[in-house]
């Protein structure tokens, strides 16, 4: 019998030892295929500015036209170098190309080329980074908007804008390319995808720009984020977002496309100010109700989304809060932040699947308000560089989204970033500075002239070139 | 050396003289015979014992005879058993070989009419010295067991009686004792020489000509008749009837002039059919009941039978098991995702694919393919009409068959019909299985359900287990081809538990060392589909330990724990690990102890697969672990085993009911409910892996371009137009890339694809010509980078888009010549190497005789499992 009972040990314990086998090895057999690196000389950089703000209905708000209104500040950067060519071309029938300029007042959407025959220059916002300002101050238009100028592309996201009463959304479609485009438009309701006639094979015909009122497709729409497809040339895109309460212009926004969906978004630059005035003329008129700040996520993902904001400020007078919500598959939900004190924020936001995300919040200076759409913004993994325009006060807020401490340097300053936070620096006027890290940070431009107030995210544009690693199986 | 002595003997029984030779001319030719028809010559062998009246019998006969009584031969009797009846003289059957009517038969009298035969033997056969000197003697040319009957049929042609005189007795074991194994070739010799004798000229020149043909087709059937042994004599034979044909012809010379009895005559003499089926059986029968005995005397056979697989209610567990697979059921015709590609939807791509052959991989590959492939041709030619659909039924049909097959090897250790059930039933639902469904492991799934099914064959095949002998030789055949089929198959699907089940069939084959002739067979076809593959991995790639490395697409497979190896991956599965413990407390200690180890050995294997990374065949990760799965698998059979072990020797109605309830609650529900609640990876799909438009020009040489990204890193396919289907994926050109990646074709493909991606209006039209690619394919996974791609590609002057596909968004190359489509061969001499050898061994395990034992029938031992087998 004690054999046999020796036999159990003798399993029992090779048993345990296979369980506590601390040993693990690595080894590889046989080499595996290494990428292949190629240089591609990349697409000359272009970039396509939106022009100056739309004007539905005319000066007499009746007229069926939508105009130009006014003309925008283009303040920009290049860097110059005697092997490429700046050169420009408005994005109207039969315009010529002429010398480049980056600075200066643009009316018409405008397309910016990098010229790089020998393929030398590194592509990025280091080479060429472009925004524009308007302020305007007409009866049914008031307020300053800026945008990015963006590389063109064939397929964006556009998250924000309203179509309820008083609240207007034009998407602005320019096409600065030699080849007619095609579009087709899905718009990401509350209550999933709008489905109406005339979303699809919208014609944006080459050097030219296309406005269309979303009013006209979706109207009495609050929520929404909507998708561009283009085929055939590609597309700069915006929402211009304007408001009208009763007879009173109650701001303008230019909204640019939306970065990647990810289950983890930073939205820097929710500068907010003037609550306490926007609390008294909500209590008084519920059309002042969206002077709230709000946050809207669109998921297009096939299961119900568990997404969690963390509202942190800047500073210790302003902790911020927490939002959690459940946003259904496919769909589009805004999500009011209350209890928030003035003070600067930034919005870190966890998913349980990739969504897009942006946050409206006004300014209002006693019965004055002009709207903000801060877009959620990728970090950044090179150096870039931004403009602040001239005339204008214009902070930047940089967001650390990651799990170290970042160093950052912007222009000649030096800030550190802790994990999960936000610094605000302010920028030199009328001057372009370069912001460059250690860890990846997200950052955005707030523009502030004159109590309005407009968010312009920091971006880095290339086209794809360069050193690329190709794996031929 | 048997000596032939012939006597000169006169009707009365006297003998004159008496002669001795080596040959039976020889002793004939020193008898020196004067032709006188009451002289007689008997002829015997220096082995052969005639009875006392032997020779008083055979001259009675003679004298009761007319004159033209020629020959008389006596009944041959075996020496070891004298009442065992050898031979009663010689014929023909329909088709012209050698047969003799009575043999192996007892004598219980039944044969004793003496009378008219086409032949006798030369043994104790008593010839006039007058037909003698007509017939001129023996033929010298005729082959050894032709010579009797050629004499015989020569005497009767020449108006002679053949006759059989069954009181004489001569014991005498026939010329096998000395022919040994040239036995076989002898018998055929003799049957082409009586052809090519007594056959019509024009037709003997026509049987010449496809003699060697001929030689080969009898060959297979000899081996569809379960007979490998008569392989080498019907080849030999035919051969040496090809090249010897001038003696052949020349021995024509000796027929009778002028005879007008021609061999249709002597019909009436000859066998029929039915006489040659009765005599088959009867030796089939001899052989059952001699396997029979053997097993007795082994003390393998049960006074009281187990129950059948359907009275112990085992189809009720298969419903269930089907049932607990309801996820996987084909829904369409081919299955995607997971770690499965469709196959073609065309049989011959599958054995182009298969054995070593041009390869469409790339721009052509030459390398022996993954042994797998054969398996997949296996498994696609049972669902012939639509091969795509054999993946989707066999991961349908996975739990039920490994429930049979552990069922059965449960058999192999206990009686107890609830032991097997509740033990198969853990098997088939043990997570390593289960994952490798829910992935659509195509190869994992197949070595894991292959594998019980190849313990028992080999089991049977070695005589080993409770009912593990097989009723006779054929059968055993049977088991050996079938045996010799799943290994190959294992062995391809599971390369690394190869060298653990070939440890496991050495020490059976060591166990079993008088089977050895058999087990010996079943490593054959292994090595013929992997011998090749290995050979190229190791001396053309130097990458010895390649040959371990999964098969086909070999997708990683999540790293599991150490608990997690041990239990399979749930620890539901601990239940009948705790339970196999047991085992070691009963009487069979010992043989559990050893399963124990080997089970534990399979563990460790797996770990330390999963320590292994080999290059990847998809994807942007370059490297891939191996996959424990089938030898976690295997690891399970062998806890199921000890488990039936454990409980075998229970009998105490109690007991039983707690291990059944303990069991059955604590392992084999959760498992079913973990089964049954899993959702696959992978989706049905109509079996086409490129859109229709490349689906409609597949008769091309023109190759398609995928091109995908992960953030900045770009993964090209280059691609033959039909797309990659699972028999595409090459394990030797997996180890192979990172080679030919440095060459310029490759880079080529590279620099194309990234002039692409950037549409920077580089001329591209070099790289297009010289890399044959007329469509580029973008799979839309929707990230940002893939949208990127589009638009590049979008802008690219030679490419105008082809439209958005459920396969990504495709383009078209503009301005290309039309490539047509250069036809490979699908053969090489290893293919045809592996063809024959697997195609004998699928015809030797099939079962030829489906011939029941009838209720009726006397047997001496009642199996009960008949059913089952």
């Amino acid at each position: 019998m004690y054999k046999r009972f020796l036999a159990a040990a003798l399993v029992l314990g090779a048993i345990v030892a296979l369980f506590v086998n601390p040993l693990g090895l690595s080894l590889q057999i046989g080499d595996s295929a290494k990428p292949i690196s190629v240089t591609a000389q990349a697409k000359d950089l272009t970039l396509v500015c939106p022009g100056a703000l739309y004007r539905a209905g005319g000066s007499s708000g009746t007229s069926l036209q939508v105009t130009r209104a006014g003309s925008a500040t283009l303040s920009g950067f290049f860097a110059s170098n005697p092997s490429i060519r700046l050169v420009e071309r408005r994005v109207v029938a039969d315009a010529p190309l002429v010398a480049g300029l980056v600075n200066g007042p643009l009316v018409d959407a405008k397309s910016i080329t990098v010229q790089d025959p020998s393929g030398s220059a590194v592509q990025g916002s280091a080479l060429l980074a472009v925004t524009q300002v308007q302020k305007a101050a007409l009866s049914n238009l008031s307020g300053l908007a800026a945008a990015n100028c963006v590389r063109p592309s064939s397929d964006n996201w556009l998250v924000g804008g309203d179509t309820s009463p008083g609240r207007e959304t034009l998407l602005i479609l320019s096409n600065p390319t030699d080849v007619d485009s095609s579009v087709n438009l899905e718009i990401i309701g509350s209550g999933g995808t709008v489905s109406a006639p005339g979303l699809s094979s919208i014609s944006v015909p080459k050097s030219k720009t296309t406005v269309i009122p979303i009013s006209g497709v979706a109207p009495n729409l609050s929520t929404f984020a909507i998708h561009i497809v283009s085929s055939g040339g590609a597309l700069g895109t915006w929402l211009q977002v304007r408001t009208m309460r009763g007879l009173l212009p109650g701001g303008v926004e230019l909204v640019g496309p939306s970065a990647e969906p990810a289950k983890s978004l930073v939205i820097p630059g929710i500068f907010l100010r003037g609550l306490a005035d926007a609390a008294k003329l909500s209590a008084d008129n519920p059309a002042y109700a969206d002077l709230t700040p709000t946050l809207r996520i669109s998921s297009t993902a096939t299961t119900q989304t568990t997404v969690t904001a963390q509202i942190v400020g800047t500073n210790a007078k302003t902790y911020g809060t927490v939002i959690q919500q459940v946003i259904a598959p496919n769909s589009t939900m805004d999500i009011p932040i209350t209890g928030l004190a003035d003070g600067d924020y930034v919005a870190l936001i966890d998913s349980s699947e990739p969504v897009r995300a942006a946050i409206r919040f006004n300014r209002t200076k006693a019965k004055k308000t002009d709207l903000a759409w801060a877009p959620a913004v990728s970090p950044l993994k090179n150096k870039v560089v931004f403009n602040a325009p001239a005339g204008a006060i214009s902070k930047l807020a940089i967001a650390n989204p990651g799990k170290v401490g970042a160093t950052v340097r912007v222009g000649s300053q030096t800030v550190t970033v802790p994990a999960a936070s936000s610094v605000s620096v302010v920028a030199p006027a009328g001057r372009s500075a370069t912001i460059s890290s250690t860890v990846p940070v997200a950052a955005t431009e707030v523009i502030d002239v004159g109590g309005l107030v407009a968010v312009i995210p920091v971006l880095d544009y290339k086209n794809l070139g360069g050193q690329l690693s190709i794996l031929v199986r | 050396m048997t000596e032939t002595i012939a006597s000169l003997v006169s009707s009365d029984g006297k003998a004159i003289r008496t002669a001795t030779g080596s040959s039976l001319a020889s002793a004939i030719a020193a008898l020196n015979i004067e032709p006188d028809p009451t002289l007689w010559v008997w002829l015997n062998y220096s082995n052969s014992t005639p009875d006392p009246g032997a020779l008083e019998a055979l001259l009675d006969c003679a004298s009761r005879s007319s004159e033209l009584t020629g020959i008389i031969g006596p009944k041959l009797v075996s020496t070891a058993d004298p009442r065992m009846i050898t031979q009663l003289g010689l014929t023909l059957t329909p088709f012209g070989d050698a047969f003799s009517p009575v043999s192996e038969t007892f004598d219980q009298g039944q044969h004793d009419r003496g009378g008219d035969v086409l032949a006798v033997g030369t043994a104790g056969m008593l010839v006039r010295t007058t037909v003698l000197a007509k017939l001129g003697g023996f033929d010298p040319r005729a082959p050894e067991l032709a010579a009797d009957l050629d004499f015989s049929i020569r005497a009767r042609m020449a108006g002679n009686r053949v006759v059989v005189e069954p009181k004489a007795r001569v014991a005498y074991d026939g010329k096998a004792a000395e022919l040994g194994g040239s036995m076989k070739v002898e018998l055929r010799k003799a049957s082409i020489h009586l052809r090519m004798v007594y056959s019509p000229i024009w037709s003997v020149l026509l049987y010449w000509l496809v003699l060697i043909p001929l030689g080969f087709l009898r060959a297979t059937y000899r081996i569809a008749q379960k007979r490998p042994d008569r392989i080498w004599a019907e080849i030999y034979s035919a051969f040496w009837g090809f090249f010897t044909v001038p003696k052949r012809l020349s021995s024509r010379k000796l027929l009778p002039p002028n005879s007008n009895v021609t061999l249709a005559a002597l019909k009436p003499l000859r066998a029929n059919w039915q006489q040659v089926r009765a005599a088959a059986r009867a030796s089939a029968d001899r052989d059952e009941a001699q396997q029979n005995l053997a097993a007795f005397a082994r003390g393998n056979s049960d006074e009281v039978p187990a129950k059948g697989f359907s009275a112990a209610l085992g189809w009720v567990f298969v419903l269930l098991l089907a049932t607990a697979s309801w996820h996987l059921f084909p829904t369409n015709i081919a299955v995607t995702g997971g770690n499965a590609l469709p196959l073609s939807a065309q049989l011959g791509d599958l054995f182009a694919r298969a054995g070593a052959s041009w390869q469409p991989i790339a721009d052509g590959y030459f390398a022996p393919s993954d042994p797998f492939n054969w398996v997949l041709l296996l498994l696609a030619a049972l669902t012939f009409w639509s091969p795509p659909l054999a993946i989707g039924l066999l991961l349908f049909m996975a739990r039920p068959i490994a429930f049979i097959g552990a069922w059965r090897v449960a058999a192999l250790f206990t009686k107890k019909a609830w032991l097997r059930n509740i033990t198969a039933t853990g098997f088939a639902l043990w997570p390593s299985l289960t994952a490798a469904l829910g992935d659509a492991r195509v190869a994992d799934v197949v070595s894991s359900i292959t594998l019980p099914w190849l313990v028992l064959g080999i089991a049977r095949a070695a005589g080993l287990g409770r009912v593990g002998s097989a009723r006779s030789n054929r059968q055993t055949w049977s088991w050996v081809a079938l045996s010799g089929l799943l290994l190959a198959v294992v062995g391809a699907s599971a390369p690394n538990l190869l060298v653990l089940v070939l440890v496991g069939l050495a020490v059976v084959a060591s166990m079993r060392i008088r089977r050895l002739g058999y087990l010996f067979w079943i490593p054959l076809p292994l090595g013929a589909i992997f011998a090749p593959y290995a050979y190229y991995l190791i001396a053309k790639l130097g990458e010895p330990a390649a040959v371990i490395a999964d098969p086909s697409l070999a997708k990683g497979v999540s790293h599991l724990s150490n608990l997690e190896l041990l239990v399979g991956g749930s620890i539901f599965t601990a239940t009948y690990l705790i339970a196999g413990l047991a085992a070691l407390f009963t009487k069979r200690w010992g043989l559990s102890l050893a399963l124990w180890c080997f089970g534990l050995l399979l563990v460790v294997a797996a770990w330390f697969t999963q320590q292994l990374s080999f290059p990847s065949a998809d994807g942007a990760d370059r490297t891939v672990a191996g996959s424990p799965l089938s030898l976690l698998s295997a690891a399970a059979l062998v806890f199921v085993v000890l488990v039936v072990i454990a409980f075998d020797s229970v009998d105490k109605r109690w007991l039983i009911r707690t291990v059944c309830t303990g069991l059955t609650l604590l392992g084999l529900l959760p498992l079913l409910f973990a089964s049954a609640t899993s959702a696959p990876k992978f989706a049905s799909s109509d079996g086409r892996v490129v859109p229709w438009l490349l689906v409609s020009q597949e008769d091309s040489d023109a190759k398609l371009l995928v091109i995908s990204a992960d953030g900045e890193n770009y993964t090209t396919k280059w691609l033959s137009i039909r797309g990659q289907h699972l028999e595409d994926a090459s394990t030797a050109y997996r180890f192979e890339l990172s080679k030919l990646s440095k060459t310029t074709p490759y880079r080529e493909v590279a620099k194309l694809a990234g002039a692409m991606v950037s549409a920077n209006g580089v001329d591209i039209a070099n790289e297009l010509a010289s890399t044959k690619v007329r469509y580029v394919l973008v799979p839309n996974n929707k990230s940002a980078t893939v949208l990127e791609i589009g638009s590049s590609l979008d802008s690219v002057p030679q490419l105008e888009s082809a439209g958005v596909t459920e396969f990504g968004r495709l383009w078209r190359v503009k301005d290309q010549p039309t490539l047509t489509l250069t036809r490979h061969s699908v053969w090489s001499i290893t293919k045809g190497i592996q063809v024959a050898i697997l195609g004998a061994f699928v015809l030797l395990a099939i079962p030829s005789r489906t011939r029941r034992n009838a209720g009726s029938e006397a047997q001496i031992f009642v199996d009960g499992e008949d059913a089952d087998v």
